[in-house]
C-alpha cells in the first residue's frame, strides 16, 4: 500500500488551497475589474459627473457613477455603502451631501474627502414676487409661523411649504435653516427627490423649497432662488459667512481606499476641471483638511 | 271486427294514431325544452353579462387605487386642502397624470367636503357628500346626469391623514353595451322609462322576463340587477335575439311534422302491404278449404317464400297433395268396390244387382229410340256335373272361359250379365229382336265346339239359352220381371227339349202405345 509522505501531505493541501482561491477569483465579475464604482447622493453625483471624464484620463480606469437624483435613504447612504464594499479588485468609493458626524465616521470606518460647500437655495415660483427674504423670515415660513406670502410682501396667498428632509441624523444641510425635522411646519409637502422638489414648485405658484446649487433647473424651470437677507447664495458669500445656508460635499472611502481612488479624489479637490466647476455651481472648494 | 284484415286495419290507424300523438307531445316537449334551453342560455349569458360588469367593477376599482396612491396626487391634495386654496395646480396634474385614462368622469373632494376638482359633476358630489367618509372605499351604481353610471371613490390619506377622496365613474354607454352586445351576442335594454322599485337597502327580487323590440327584432330578455346603487336605478333588462330560438322551432317543426308524414306514409305503405301479404295468402287459403269441403282438391302452387303464411301454403299444397292421392285412392277403391258391386269377382261380367240399374236405362232408351230390348237368359248344360267330375275350380276355369266367349261374341251394346251360378244374360238393345236369337244361337254354336283346357283336362259343355224381349208399356220393374219370366220359361223349355238350344219367346219389336206415347210427352 502506498504510504502518504509528509512531503507530499504539504503538496496536497498547498494545491488545495491553490485550486480553492483560482475557484474563488473565478466567480468574480470580471466586468467589475479595472473599473472604478462611485455612488451616493446626487448633488455630489453632479460634481463626479461632470469631471467623470477627466477623471478617466487621469487615473486610466472606467468610472461607472450612480446617484443621478437620488431619492431619500438612497443619496448619502449609498454612498457610505458603496465606499464600504470597496476591495482591491473592485474599486468603489461614495460621495454624500451631509455633513457625517465623528462618530458616524469612527463607527463605520470609513474616511470623509471633503470637496466643497454647497449653497442651499431658497426656492419660490418665478410668478412669486417675492425676491428677498430674511433668515428669520424664511426660517419663519418653515417652521409655520408664517404662512402666507402677504406677510412678507407678496400676494395674498397661502404659502405652501415643500422640504425635502434628508439624512435626518446627520449634522449640516437643511439643518441650516432649521435644527430638526421637528421644527418644520406640519402642513408642508416633503417630498422623495430633488426633482419632485423642483415639480412642486414649478406646480404651485404660492410654493417655497429648498435645493443645493449644483441642481441643474433646465430652461423651462419655473422656479428661481432668493436672496437672503440680500444675499446671493455664491461661494463668495459662503466664504465669507454672509449666507446661511449651505451643505458640504464630500467623498467617502473605506479606510484604505487604493491608489486609484485617492488618485481620483485628489483631482477632483485640486484640480482645474473642479475648480471650473465650482465657479459654475457657486460652490466653495474645501482643502482635503478640511474635515 | 272478425277478420284479421280488419283488425290489422285498426292496428295500423292505432299505430299511426299513436305516433301522431307522440310526434306532436314531443314536438311540444321540444318546444318546452328549447324554451326553456334558450331561457337558461339567456340567463347564462346574463351571468356573464354581470361578470363583464364585476370585472368593469373591479378595474374601475383599480383606476381608483392607482390614482389615488399616487404620491403626487396625495401631496397635492395635502396642499390644497391643507395650506392652499388653488386647485388648480392639482387638477393640472390630474390631468397630465391621469387624463388618458378611460374614465368617464372624475370628482376629488377634499378632507372639508369641498369639490376641488370636478365642480361641474354636482350629481355625482351630492351622491357622494354624505357617504365617502363613512367607508375608506366603494364601488356603486347610480343614475346620474350622465345616465347609468358605475362608480368607484377611494380615500387619499397623507401621511395617514384623510386628505380628500377622488371618485371615478364609467359610464354605461353606447360604446360598453356594444361591447357587452359582441362578447354575449346579447343586447342590453335601459329602460329609462321605468325605475326599479326595490329600495336601494331591500333585498333584490327580479322581474318576470320581458320582451323587447329593436330593430325589428324580438328579444327575450331578463333583468340585471345592479348592485349596490345609490341612486334609484332604470331598470335594465339583458336580452337575447328570439330570432334563434324561433328559428331552432321552426326548423324542428318542419323535422317533426316532415318525419311524421314521411314514417306514416311508409308505415301505410308497409301496412298495406302487410295486409295484402296476408289477406291474399289467407284468403286462398280460405277459398281452398271451401273447395276442399266441397270434396275438391285443387292443386296450389308452393312457394319459395319464408314466411309463416307461405309455410301454411306449402303444408297446405302437401295437404291437398296427399288428399287428392288419397281421393285418387279413394276414388280407385270405389270404382273397384263399385266394380266388385256390380260385377262378378270370377268373370267380371256384370252381376245381377246390376241389372236392376241398366234395364231401366235400356228400357227409356227404347221408348226414345223406337228399340226394343231384348235378352237372351243362357243356362250352362250339366254345369254341376263339371265340378263333381272336375273340380270347382275346373268349373270356375269354365265360367270364366264361357264369359270370355260372351264377350268375344256379344257386341258393344250388349250387356252381360252373371245371374248367379252357371245363369248368364244378354241384355240389348236393338231394332230388330231376332238378333239377338241370332247371337244366342252364334254362342252356342261356338259353345258347342268348343274344349275347355283345365290341368290337361279337356272339358267339353253346351249351353241353354231363352231369348225374350221387354214389353215398353210396362213400367220398367214389371218389363224386366216379364221379360225374364219369359226367358225363363223359354230356357226351361230348351232344357225339357234337350239342352244345347235357343227358344224364343214372344220376341217382338214393341211399339209404345198412344197413351204411353202421352205420357211420355
Amino acid at each position: 500500500m502506498y504510504q502518504f509522505t509528509s512531503m507530499t501531505r504539504i503538496c496536497c493541501v498547498i494545491f488545495l488551497l491553490v485550486f480553492s482561491l483560482d475557484i474563488a477569483h473565478a466567480t468574480d465579475d470580471p466586468a467589475d475589474e479595472g473599473e472604478i464604482i462611485g455612488a451616493g447622493a446626487h448633488f455630489s453625483w453632479v460634481i463626479f459627473n461632470t469631471l467623470k471624464a477627466d477623471l478617466e484620463k487621469k487615473t486610466g480606469k472606467k468610472i461607472t457613477l450612480y446617484g443621478k437624483n437620488s431619492m431619500l435613504g438612497q443619496g448619502c447612504n449609498a454612498g457610505i455603502k458603496n465606499a464600504l464594499s470597496h476591495t482591491h479588485d473592485h474599486q468603489r468609493f461614495g460621495f454624500v451631501c451631509c455633513d457625517l458626524s465623528e462618530q458616524e465616521i469612527a463607527e463605520k470606518h470609513i474616511q470623509v474627502h471633503p470637496l466643497a460647500l454647497e449653497p442651499i437655495l431658497i426656492l419660490v415660483n418665478k410668478e412669486n414676487p417675492v425676491s428677498d427674504l430674511s433668515v428669520e423670515q424664511i426660517r419663519d415660513i418653515f417652521s409655520g409661523r408664517i404662512t402666507n406670502w402677504a406677510d412678507v410682501g407678496g400676494n395674498n396667498e397661502p404659502i405652501v411649504v415643500i422640504t425635502r428632509l434628508h439624512c435626518k441624523s446627520r449634522p449640516g444641510h437643511w439643518k441650516t435653516i432649521l435644527p430638526s425635522h421637528k421644527d418644520f411646519r406640519k402642513e408642508r409637502l416633503n417630498v422623495k427627490s430633488a426633482d419632485d422638489m423642483i415639480n412642486r414648485m414649478n406646480a404651485f405658484k404660492s410654493a417655497i423649497g429648498h435645493i443645493g446649487s449644483t441642481w441643474n433647473f433646465g430652461d423651462d424651470s419655473q422656479v428661481k432662488a432668493i436672496r437672503v437677507n440680500h444675499i446671493e447664495p455664491t461661494a463668495a458669500n459662503l466664504a465669507n459667512g454672509k449666507y446661511p445656508f449651505f451643505r458640504k460635499l464630500s467623498a467617502v472611502t473605506s479606510l484604505e481606499p487604493g491608489d486609484d481612488i485617492t488618485k481620483l479624489i485628489k483631482e477632483v479637490q485640486t484640480g482645474s476641471a473642479f475648480h471650473s466647476l465650482t465657479r459654475r455651481y457657486q460652490l466653495l472648494p474645501l482643502s482635503p483638511q478640511q474635515n | 271486427m272478425h277478420s284479421y284484415r280488419a283488425k290489422l286495419i285498426v292496428y295500423t290507424c292505432l299505430f299511426m294514431v299513436f305516433l301522431t300523438g307522440s310526434t306532436f307531445y314531443s314536438y311540444h316537449y321540444i318546444q318546452k325544452v328549447l324554451s326553456d334551453e334558450s331561457f337558461l342560455h339567456l340567463k347564462r349569458m346574463s351571468q356573464v353579462l354581470i361578470s363583464q360588469l364585476e370585472y368593469k367593477k373591479k378595474e374601475l376599482q383599480h383606476y381608483c387605487q392607482v390614482i389615488t396612491n399616487n404620491l403626487q396626487l396625495k401631496e397635492y391634495l395635502f396642499i390644497v386642502t391643507k395650506v392652499s386654496n388653488d386647485p388648480q395646480p392639482l387638477q393640472d396634474m390630474y390631468r397630465t397624470q391621469f387624463g388618458e385614462l378611460p374614465l368617464q368622469r372624475h370628482i376629488i373632494i377634499g378632507s372639508n367636503d369641498k369639490i376641488i376638482s370636478g365642480k361641474e359633476h354636482k350629481d355625482l358630489y351630492k351622491v357622494l357628500k354624505d357617504r365617502w367618509k363613512k367607508l375608506p372605499a366603494n364601488t356603486f351604481y347610480i343614475n346620474g346626469d350622465k345616465g347609468l353610471e358605475l362608480v368607484s371613490y377611494h380615500h387619499v390619506t397623507y401621511k395617514d391623514e384623510l386628505t380628500g377622496v377622488v371618485a371615478v365613474s364609467y359610464s354605461l354607454n353606447g360604446y360598453w353595451l356594444r361591447q357587452i352586445n359582441r362578447n354575449t351576442d346579447g343586447q342590453l335594454f335601459i329602460d329609462y322609462a321605468n325605475f326599479a322599485t326595490t329600495k336601494l337597502r331591500d333585498t333584490p327580487t327580479l322581474a318576470s322576463p320581458k320582451t323587447f323590440v329593436r330593430n325589428h327584432q324580438t328579444f327575450q330578455a331578463i333583468q340585471v340587477l345592479l348592485r349596490p346603487a345609490m341612486t334609484e336605478l332604470p331598470e335594465v333588462w339583458f336580452g337575447l335575439p328570439d330570432s334563434d330560438l324561433s328559428e331552432r322551432l321552426t326548423e324542428h317543426r318542419i323535422i317533426a311534422l316532415s318525419s311524421m308524414i314521411i314514417v306514416m306514409v311508409i308505415i301505410l305503405s308497409y301496412g298495406l302491404v302487410v295486409i295484402r301479404n296476408f289477406n291474399r295468402p289467407l284468403s286462398r287459403l280460405i277459398e281452398l278449404t271451401r273447395e276442399v269441403t266441397d270434396g275438391n282438391f285443387p292443386k296450389l302452387e308452393k312457394s319459395e317464400k319464408k314466411d309463416e303464411f307461405s309455410t301454411l301454403t306449402n303444408h297446405f299444397a302437401d295437404m291437398l297433395l296427399a288428399l287428392r292421392k288419397k281421393q285418387d285412392e279413394v276414388n280407385q277403391a270405389h270404382a273397384e268396390l263399385e266394380q266388385t258391386a256390380i260385377t262378378d269377382s270370377l268373370t267380371g261380367l256384370y252381376n245381377r244387382r246390376q241389372l236392376n240399374d241398366v234395364f231401366p236405362k235400356l228400357l227409356a232408351q227404347s221408348r226414345r229410340n223406337k228399340q226394343t230390348v231384348c235378352c237372351a237368359l243362357i243356362d250352362l248344360d250339366h254345369f254341376k256335373r263339371i265340378n263333381d267330375q272336375h273340380g270347382h275350380l275346373a268349373g270356375d276355369t269354365v265360367l270364366q272361359y264361357f264369359s270370355s266367349q260372351l264377350i268375344s261374341a256379344s257386341r258393344e251394346n250388349d250387356y252381360l250379365f252373371r245371374m248367379g251360378g252357371e245363369e248368364f244374360l244378354i241384355l240389348t238393345l236393338s231394332e230388330l229382336p231376332v238378333g239377338m236369337v241370332s247371337l244366342a244361337e252364334k254362342i252356342r254354336k261356338n259353345i258347342e265346339q268348343s274344349t275347355v283346357l283345365y290341368e290337361d283336362q279337356e272339358i267339353h259343355f253346351t249351353i241353354s239359352s231363352g231369348v225374350s224381349c221387354a214389353d215398353p208399356d210396362m213400367d220398367s220393374d214389371a218389363s224386366i220381371r216379364e221379360m225374364l219370366t219369359r226367358a225363363d220359361t223359354a230356357l226351361y223349355e230348351a232344357k225339357q227339349k234337350g239342352r244345347n238350344m235357343v227358344i224364343t219367346k214372344r220376341i217382338q219389336a214393341y211399339t209404345l202405345t198412344e197413351a204411353r206415347k202421352q205420357g211420355q210427352q
